[in-house]
């Protein structure tokens, strides 16, 4: 990043590459979708390179990545129809067994990919249900491997709050996907 | 402990940041309570559900994809980022440097008058005097004799640069103030920059 301050471009280049994966799929998580994702990841990219003068190795590089990538993913959620639904309506619609009927599957084979696929859907629907501030606190401990620190500077809170955060999301997560593991089990 | 307050420390507990004087308790608590163990698996099984959340690959030309546009969007984000203030200062130097060289002109008109028209005053003649030793050693030090009287258009000209870079030599000082300012502006504009990128 030192190195882009002092207007390398190549070194950008290989700085997009090492980290766009990352920055995508933190966008993916929080957005929900591909299109938005790529633009948002796209966007905080070309920030970063406008912001590279003024860089100051603070903290480490993810931390500022993330952030940027936060906020460019909260200015695309606020231009967008919020055609998100609660968590208070998911698990409304999900208190009735809408899932599928495990006895009229014929083979195995099918049956684990359907469930796999079917599970998969599940999660990104309740983490797209979350509140904004527990979504991006879930994605950057469990998937992007944050500490409480990182996040604290991400989210521009305390760690305290963000334990308290993560706290109330777990809480979230167990009651919505309770009837959908009880009927696993 | 209530199975109430042992809930609230569950997930705490599961993620190993709990005191170990309260690790042991719960623990206990859980081998005994059917419902708090119920509770801890629940917990447990819907964090590691979120493993099943995959993220597709990024397709593979995003980087050229980026630095195509930063290249195109670059002029652009400078045309976006001038502000007024900036327009004013500039204008202002633009409008300071025009008057320079207007006075420089007005006084090479002057002085090329005779003196018999001109009735003088004892410092006058004296800075008059002074500004043309020091044109004469400016034209020395350009390796090229000109006379101080010009005849053709030519060596008009050629004093008028003269005494325009003489005039601009005299004003150095005001000069190094407005690049200094020119600096502060393009540190400004950085600042706005990563404010703008901070607040959004």
């Amino acid at each position: 990043m030192l190195r882009v301050k002092n207007g390398d471009d190549p070194a950008f280049e290989q700085l997009v590459d090492r980290n766009k994966q990352q920055m995508f799929s933190l966008a993916y998580r929080f957005l929900g979708n591909y299109q938005d994702a790529e633009d948002v990841a796209q966007e905080s990219f070309i920030k970063i390179y406008n912001a590279a003068k003024a860089y100051k190795p603070l903290s480490k590089f993810t931390t500022w990545m993330y952030k940027i990538c936060r906020n460019t993913c909260i200015k695309k959620l606020r231009h967008k129809n919020p055609n998100t639904i609660s968590l208070s309506d998911y698990k409304r619609s999900h208190d009735n067994n809408s899932g599928i009927d495990l006895e009229d599957v014929r083979s195995d084979k099918p049956l684990e990919s359907l469930l796999v696929r079917e599970k998969a859907q599940v999660v990104k629907e309740v983490i797209d249900a979350l509140p904004e501030r527990q979504k991006l606190a879930v994605i950057l401990y469990r998937y992007q491997n944050c500490s409480y620190e990182q996040i604290a500077e991400i989210m521009s809170c305390s760690a305290k709050a963000v334990k308290s955060i993560l706290h109330r999301a777990r809480l979230n997560l167990k009651d919505v996907l309770r009837n959908y593991l009880d009927r696993e089990n | 402990m209530k199975c109430e307050q042992i809930k609230e420390l569950l997930v705490a507990f599961l993620d190993g940041s709990i005191e170990d004087s309260r690790k042991a308790e719960i623990q206990l608590h859980i081998e005994k309570c059917h419902d708090c163990r119920k509770e801890a698996a629940l917990l447990e099984k819907s964090w590691q559900m979120l493993d099943g959340y995959e993220v597709p690959k990024l397709r593979d030309d995003f980087t050229s994809s980026v630095m195509g546009k930063i290249h195109s969007v670059q002029p652009q984000q400078q045309l976006h980022n001038v502000s007024l203030w900036r327009f004013w200062r500039r204008s202002f130097a633009w409008s300071a440097a025009a008057v320079l060289v207007l006075a420089a002109i007005s006084s090479f008109i002057l002085l090329d008058r005779k003196p018999a028209d001109t009735k003088q005053v004892a410092g006058e003649d004296k800075i008059e005097k002074t500004t043309q030793q020091q044109q004469v050693e400016l034209v020395k030090s350009q390796k090229e004799v000109v006379p101080v009287v010009a005849d053709t258009d030519e060596e008009i000209i050629r004093n008028l640069d003269i005494f325009v870079n003489l005039k601009l030599l005299e004003n150095m000082e005001l000069l190094e103030v407005m690049d200094e300012l020119e600096k502060e502006e393009k540190e400004t504009d950085i600042i706005v920059v990563c404010n703008y990128v901070h607040q959004s």
